[in-house]
């Protein structure tokens, strides 16, 4: 997956100024910065759900603006905020999941009874999602991110709410996929668990890519020494980022639609 | 009181905040203001004109007094819930220093003050009345000030009873609640016939009557008699002196938390939230009815899908119960008259046609637009899901009014030809347009656009549209143009819908590429 240059913006603030990224097959990836960043709207840009302003994404050698729906086969994403259709049981779920991405139906029978047993959700394969606890409802859509096989497999905070248990597992899972040459791109706060998981990493801040490169390469760039751990990496690189160029104007400014009503807000 | 305007400021911030979400939440406001003007100008003109013909108000006293027992009642039943706070309020205001007295004064004002608004309507009868009958500048500050006690009577009331409620919770509390409402509402069995009732609210010293008593008074330009003006006062006074009792509970211990709930829906949670319980109601129904793989195609699978998803939100029970009413008051109308016009269930029938879609793709939009990031992510595309929820939609609006029109025809209340051409046009026309404008307000730059505006907006494109197919029905109802006719006359009809049907479908096809999650 190439990601070169992309810009966007949301009602004039700049979330992506000309990120790059790359994520080679047989790789975990792994992309880290502040709150808001731009490695969620990064994510979202990558799997259609919003359209860059500028750049360049291909994957699988699938230009994403030329062709926005082919390459889609090739990918599984797994959001940040996980929505799911409460109406529908485990079980249906997965083979709506399995149909939607044009998996056989023969396959989607064998699928649903592997990842059943390894997310240990067999129990609650007739249950409603709405009765899901919050890691149960993460297993079930990392579940249907895989039921079609994906070459790329982009998870957006994975690990939050799930046992330590299930998470031991889903790594277990990405490693293997990683492997049999397949790529894993997970964008995480959870800074110990990417320095050992990643194979790379990319720091992005403020919508721009601050480092890149595997644990070595990062501790090199931010001046660490060696057995710097990825936290004090991640607050050195991003601390010298966040300094103003010197005459550096603050480049977003708004005010209330109804100043009069509603008082002055600006950032 | 500093801390008091400032708790008061944070609660009407929080509130207008909804605003901001979209310009078209004030748009909506102002379509409610405009909405009452010209019937409440016809009406406070009728009212003021007969009074200056020596109308005697006297005697409306008990209807007047009945409307306003009926709305304490409703009030009262709505302190069921007990001391109701939002989320923000716990988090925020309970954990500082700040005293419940406090923040209920403070919660009291903000209430009278969102009120406002949306009680336009009277203060413009109010004022019309008061113009045309030239009433003395005293008398209408008079009126005013009345009208204020009651607004604090009532809101003492309630929040002293919701705060009884939840302080005790055996069954004590709830059947003297009960007891109350009773109480209001027992008079109002006078009014109907057959029961050998005496009480009218007229001859009790009840605070509606009381109001009624006053209001009616200063209509007059006369000053209010003293048995009802001391009645008022201490109605105003005993719910003030309950207020300051019950006050004295920490209310921050008993609140039944509930998220912020805005009367324009920028947040879609409340709804989502009453979308889970249903689910948990309705599912238990719809578990005959499972997604599997035995669909012979992806369109059948995906039509099977959000139909699973009507019956288990209740969604279909909704518009079932929708023509089950409709049927009750036929039978009802047909009972007491032994005969009706034929034009009342037609006319009915089609106003619930027309309603349909918009209920149907409301409930969707609610329901799924959280989880349409999963067919966007997929190589399908949000194209297929939208075509199997519209021809899904247009087939239950089809199918259960006709089900309606049959009963009608067999029991000889309505022709069968040209409603059932009018009920399929309308569900082609209808149920496009609806999924037109929600999906033009599906993306992340519109989506705090109010449920409310994009349902105005879709019946409004709507009722535009279905305005010939409605022309050809109200001719023929009239001229009864025979059979022959009527078929002729659904031809063009049923062409004219359908290539409403078609160009709107693709429409939306090319607004599905755009949408932004």
């Amino acid at each position: 997956m190439e990601f070169f240059d992309v810009w966007k913006a949301y009602d004039g603030i700049q979330a992506l100024q000309g990120l790059c990224l790359e994520v080679r097959r047989g790789e975990i990836f792994g992309l880290i910065g502040p709150n808001g960043a731009g490695k969620t709207t990064a994510l979202k840009i990558i799997v259609g759900l919003l359209k860059m302003d500028k750049g360049f994404v291909r994957v699988n050698g699938y230009d994403i603006t030329e062709e926005p729906y082919e390459y889609k086969r090739f990918i599984g994403y797994v959001p940040e905020a996980i929505s799911l259709p409460e109406y529908l049981t485990v079980e249906e779920f997965l083979i709506y999941s399995g149909m939607i991405r044009g998996v056989e139906k023969e396959r989607i029978r064998g699928c649903l009874e592997d990842y059943l047993r390894i997310f240990s959700l067999e129990d609650r394969r007739r249950s409603l999602i709405l009765t899901l606890s919050r890691g149960m409802r993460q297993k079930t859509a990392i579940a249907s991110a895989l039921i079609h096989d994906p070459d790329l497999l982009i998870l957006d905070e994975p690990f939050i709410g799930i046992d330590p248990e299930g998470q031991h597992r889903i790594k277990e899972l990405f490693v293997e996929r990683v492997k049999e040459g397949r790529a894993v791109l997970v964008s995480t706060h959870m800074l110990d668990t990417a320095e050992r998981l990643c194979d790379r990493i990319s720091v992005i801040h403020r919508g721009k890519n601050v480092a890149s490169g595997d644990m070595e390469g990062l501790r090199r760039l931010s001046e660490r020494g060696e057995g710097a751990t990825l936290e004090e990496v991640f607050l050195k690189l991003t601390e010298e980022a966040s300094k103003p160029y010197e005459g550096e104007e603050p480049s977003i400014k708004r005010g209330s639609r109804f100043p009069w009503l509603f008082g002055r807000r600006g950032t | 009181m500093g801390l008091l305007l400032d708790l008061y400021r944070i609660k009407m911030k929080i509130f207008l905040g909804a605003f901001r979400a979209s310009k078209l939440s004030l748009l909506l406001l102002f379509l409610y203001a405009i909405g009452f003007i010209p019937g409440t100008i016809g009406m406070s003109t009728l009212l003021a004109a007969s009074i200056k013909e020596g109308m005697d108000l006297m005697v409306y006293v008990g209807p007047l007094s009945t409307i306003i027992s009926t709305l304490l009642a409703l009030i009262i039943l709505s302190t069921f819930r007990g001391y109701v706070s939002f989320e923000y309020e716990q988090s925020f205001i309970f954990t500082s220093p700040i005293t419940p007295r406090l923040f209920l004064i403070a919660s009291l004002l903000s209430d009278l003050t969102i009120l406002s608004p949306f009680l336009f309507p009277l203060f413009l009868m109010l004022g019309i009345i008061a113009v045309s009958l030239s009433l003395s500048l005293l008398t209408i500050l008079s009126m005013i000030f009345c009208l204020l006690l009651f607004a604090l009577f009532i809101q003492f009331l309630k929040a002293s009873l919701s705060i009884f409620l939840s302080a005790y919770k055996g069954p004590g509390p709830r059947i003297l609640t009960i007891l109350l409402m009773a109480a209001l509402l027992f008079p109002a069995l006078g009014g109907l016939h057959r029961l050998p009732l005496t009480l009218s609210y007229g001859e009790l010293p009840y605070p509606s009557t009381a109001m009624a008593l006053v209001i009616i008074d200063f209509i007059y330009d006369r000053v209010p008699q003293t048995y009802s003006l001391i009645l008022l006062l201490s109605y105003f006074f005993a719910s003030l002196a309950l207020f300051l009792f019950t006050s004295q509970k920490n209310i921050f211990q008993l609140a039944r938390i509930v998220p912020f709930v805005s009367p324009f829906d920028t947040s879609m949670r409340v709804q989502e939230i009453k979308m889970g319980k249903n689910i948990a109601f309705f599912s238990r129904i719809g578990f005959g009815f499972t997604l599997n793989l035995r669909s012979r195609n992806l369109l059948r699978f995906l039509m099977k899908k959000e139909l699973i998803r009507m019956v288990r939100d209740g969604s279909l029970f909704a518009v079932f119960l929708f023509y089950v009413i409709v049927l009750f008051i036929f039978s009802l109308g047909m009972g007491s008259s032994g005969d009706m016009p034929m034009e009342v269930p037609s006319f009915m029938l089609l106003l619930y046609t027309f309603i349909t879609p918009s209920m149907l793709i409301s409930n969707w939009r609610i329901g799924e637009l959280n989880n349409l990031w999963m067919p966007m992510t997929t190589s399908m595309g949000l194209e297929y899901v939208l075509k199997s929820l519209l021809y899904d939609v247009t087939l239950v609006t089809i199918a259960v009014p006709t089900f309606v029109v049959g009963i009608l025809f067999f029991l000889g209340k309505m022709d069968l030809i040209l409603p059932l051409a009018l009920v399929a046009s309308n569900a082609m026309i209808g149920c496009p347009i609806n999924l037109y404008m929600t999906i033009k307000f599906l993306g992340t730059k519109r989506r705090a656009t109010p449920s409310l505006m994009i349902i105005y907006a879709a019946m409004l494109l709507s009722g535009l549209l279905m305005m010939p197919p409605y022309i050809l029905f109200t001719v023929n109802l009239f001229l009864r143009l025979g059979l022959e006719i009527e078929l002729l006359l659904s031809v063009p009809m049923i062409l004219y819908s359908v290539f409403i049907f078609r160009y709107i479908s693709r429409k939306i096809g090319e607004k599905a590429l755009e949408i932004e999650l």
